[in-house]
């Protein structure tokens, strides 16, 4: 038997096929085989036996005519009429002749051609016999005519007789075979008939037998992999695919749903664990089977990467933000502390200037009345400037005409300088004639050298007085610039004073004004007293509240903690 | 030995007095336009013409404020020299004077000495050496060009 389950399906299918197709045929060539057979038989029954004994048939009608025309031959008298006989009688005699030639081709038995024989043996003379009489007969002598029917009645009618009994005796023979040739066919028919409904039988048996075997061998994989589709779509991976011993596209379809399964199974797991571990708040993790996730399972694991990335961007962003907020709020918590004790110091303060303000006030107050006396001061000092400053007016003069005086002594002294700078110069001179003169000149250069110390020492007075003079010059003019600075000053102090004096008769009215101001300022800081123990308050409560931002900032800053996350890349 | 002193430039200058004519006052000095280099013009002195000589212009010195002229005579010809201010008449001793080293007095006859004294160092000046002959012979030509004209 073929190991058609070791085949693929479709060399499965098409072996199956051409059995079935052969077993077919095989009933067919059986069913033409038998049908050939039965035809030639008929054929040759036909030809032998049928034809054959219409051919007898139509020879003993044909014989039987001839000698018909042969006695209307001798019967008329008519010229005419026996011409026509003549001619109807040649006619039948050569087609009795062509049906006993064909009869000759169909004899098949030893039998038959012995009837055969003898008839035909018989024929030549009865047809000698027969024109002999037609040759008497055709005449309208009577005597002839006579002679020819006696002839005929006792020499050709005996002859007749023999011819047409062996004729008789073909023909029974011929009915005789056919009908034993009819009955051996029908038996063959019969025979036939069995032997094409036994193939056909078989053929079908064979060809279920054939078609279940192959079904089975396809569907029973292909059922029980269905099976398994079905709880694999209900979610079973785990559970193993049947086992498949043949290698056709069936087992095929196990191995790569096994793979598929194997694939699914392990991305499933995968993804279970990845999102297992985000659930548990662990966002630092990633897949360790990137390869499995091909096509569009692509789609899948950058969707989770997306979500992780985005988690644990969010996340660390909370924890930023909840760090920041810890810090703030600290440091809020902290500045609304300050801030509270900086209002209980703003309430003293704001006290404190209630009370200084009352004194200012009583200050101002006391102020007006200064004031008022000081410009009534300021205008007595005013007059006695004045008078200052005409005294100062004369002590300059009196300085200027000593100056002048001064310069002309200078000149006096330029001029003794210059004669002694002379004196100098001839000394110097007498000195040296002196020196010419040798020894007699020696009482004379010792003239010449006191001369010139006199010289010097002039010279050196006139350079001291000179310092003194300039000296005195010089202080001089110190006290003129002094004077003019006193005569400036006192002119200042004299404009300062009337200022002074207007001042305080602006200072009088401001005076009275700032006093009321003043009242006014004592009203406003009343109202800040207030201001400041309502922010004293509501700083105490931002303080607390700070405090509770910051604690529940702390809590938050855990709950983000629980979850790991990515290194910040 | 006897100098007359005078300054130029803040160094003390030194001239026997032996040489000296006589000490004036920078006063009626005619500035006159000449090729010789140094020579400020010409004075009157005791009806003579003489030519006035630059010794800063000489040394090399900047400007100087001028007091004095000091007339001396060279080889027999009167010149006047312009100095700072005549300070004194000194007796210097013999040991007290030394020669100026050989490297400067080589180059620079008119230096031939120095002289020490209280602590100064006195440059003293040889008149006769001042002016190179080439400079008295075209003085003597000025001069008595301008002895023509005056007497003219």
């Amino acid at each position: 038997m073929f190991k058609l389950k070791q085949m693929r399906i479709k060399k499965r299918l098409t072996t199956g096929f051409v059995m079935v197709s052969a077993i077919t045929s095989i009933a067919a060539i059986v069913g033409c085989i038998a049908m050939i057979v039965v035809s030639n038989r008929y054929e040759y029954a036909l030809k032998n036996y049928g034809f054959s004994q219409g051919d007898i048939g139509k020879a003993l009608v044909t014989f039987a005519d001839t000698r018909s025309a042969t006695r209307a031959i001798i019967g008329y008298t008519n010229e005419e009429a026996i011409a026509g006989a003549i001619v109807t009688h040649d006619e039948k005699k050569e087609a009795f002749t062509g049906y006993m030639d064909n009869l000759q081709k169909t004899l098949t038995s030893d039998e038959e051609w012995e009837a055969y024989n003898n008839a035909a043996g018989e024929l030549d003379a009865y047809w000698a016999l027969d024109a002999q009489i037609i040759e008497m007969g055709s005449t309208s002598d009577e005597e002839m005519d006579h002679q020819a029917q006696d002839k005929a009645y006792t020499e050709l009618a005996p002859m007749y007789d023999e011819i047409y009994e062996h004729l008789g005796e073909l023909m029974d023979l011929n009915v005789d075979m056919g009908e034993s040739l009819a009955d051996s066919l029908s038996v063959l028919c019969i025979v036939l008939l069995l032997v094409i409904v036994v193939v056909i039988v078989i053929a079908i048996i064979v060809s279920t037998k054939l078609g279940a075997n192959i079904a089975k061998g396809i569907a029973t994989p292909l059922g029980a992999l269905v099976e398994r589709f079905k709880t694999f779509a209900r979610g079973d991976l785990g559970s193993p695919f049947p086992e498949v011993d043949s290698q056709d596209e069936v087992a095929d379809m196990v191995s790569a749903a096994k793979t598929m399964a194997d694939d699914l199974n392990m991305i499933i797991n995968d993804t279970g664990q990845l999102l297992g571990e985000m659930a548990e708040g662990n966002y630092a993790d990633d897949t360790k089977i990137e390869e499995k996730y091909s096509g569009d399972f692509v789609a899948l694991i950058d969707a989770m990467r997306k979500m992780n990335a985005q988690m644990n961007e969010t996340l660390r962003n909370i924890d930023d933000a909840s760090n920041q907020v810890s810090v703030g709020s600290g440091n809020l918590a902290e500045a609304a502390q300050a801030l509270a004790e900086g209002a209980t110091d703003q309430a003293g303060s704001v006290e404190e200037l209630q009370a200084t303000i009352a004194n200012i006030t009583e200050g101002v107050q006391k102020t007006a009345e200064r004031v008022e006396e000081s410009y009534r001061q300021a205008q007595t000092y005013a007059q006695e400037a004045d008078r200052s400053r005409e005294e100062m007016q004369l002590m300059v003069s009196a300085m200027e005409r000593i100056n002048e005086t001064s310069q002309k002594i200078e000149n006096i002294i330029s001029e003794i300088e210059d004669i002694a700078s002379q004196t100098n110069l001839l000394s110097l001179n007498a000195a040296i004639e002196a020196a010419r003169a040798g020894e007699a000149g020696k009482g004379f250069a010792v003239v010449a050298d006191q001369i010139r110390k006199l010289a010097e020492q002039s010279a050196q007075s006139a350079v001291d007085t000179r310092q003194l003079i300039e000296g005195s010059l010089s202080e001089i003019t110190e006290g003129n610039k002094a004077a003019e600075r006193a005569a400036a000053s006192i002119e200042e102090v004299v404009q300062g004073v009337k200022m002074i004096a207007d001042a305080s008769k602006e200072l009088s009215v401001i005076s009275g004004e700032q006093a009321q101001a003043m009242e006014q300022a004592e009203a406003g800081i009343s109202q800040i007293s207030e201001v400041v123990q309502s922010n004293s308050a509501t700083a105490e409560e931002s303080s607390a509240t700070s405090q509770e931002l910051s604690a529940q900032a702390l809590s938050m800053n855990e709950l983000v903690g629980r979850f790991i996350l990515k290194d910040e890349a | 030995m006897q100098l007359l002193t005078f300054s130029l430039n803040g160094v003390k200058y030194g001239i026997p007095i032996e040489d000296v004519q006589s000490i004036e006052q920078r006063i009626n000095i005619t500035n006159i336009p000449t090729p010789l280099p140094y020579i400020r013009g010409i004075m009157r002195l005791h009806g003579n013409v003489i030519p006035v000589y630059s010794l800063a212009g000489k040394f090399g010195y900047p400007e100087q404020k001028i007091d004095n002229i000091v007339v001396t005579d060279v080889n027999g010809m009167p010149v006047g020299f312009e100095v700072c201010r005549v300070e004194e008449i000194l007796e210097v001793e013999g040991e007290d004077v030394i020669s100026m080293p050989r490297i400067i007095s080589q180059s620079m006859q008119y230096m031939p000495d120095v002289a020490n004294h209280n602590k100064d160092l006195i440059v003293l000046l040889n008149v006769g050496e001042l002016l190179s002959e080439e400079e008295q012979r075209s003085l003597q030509k000025l001069l008595e060009e301008k002895q023509e004209e005056t007497a003219e």
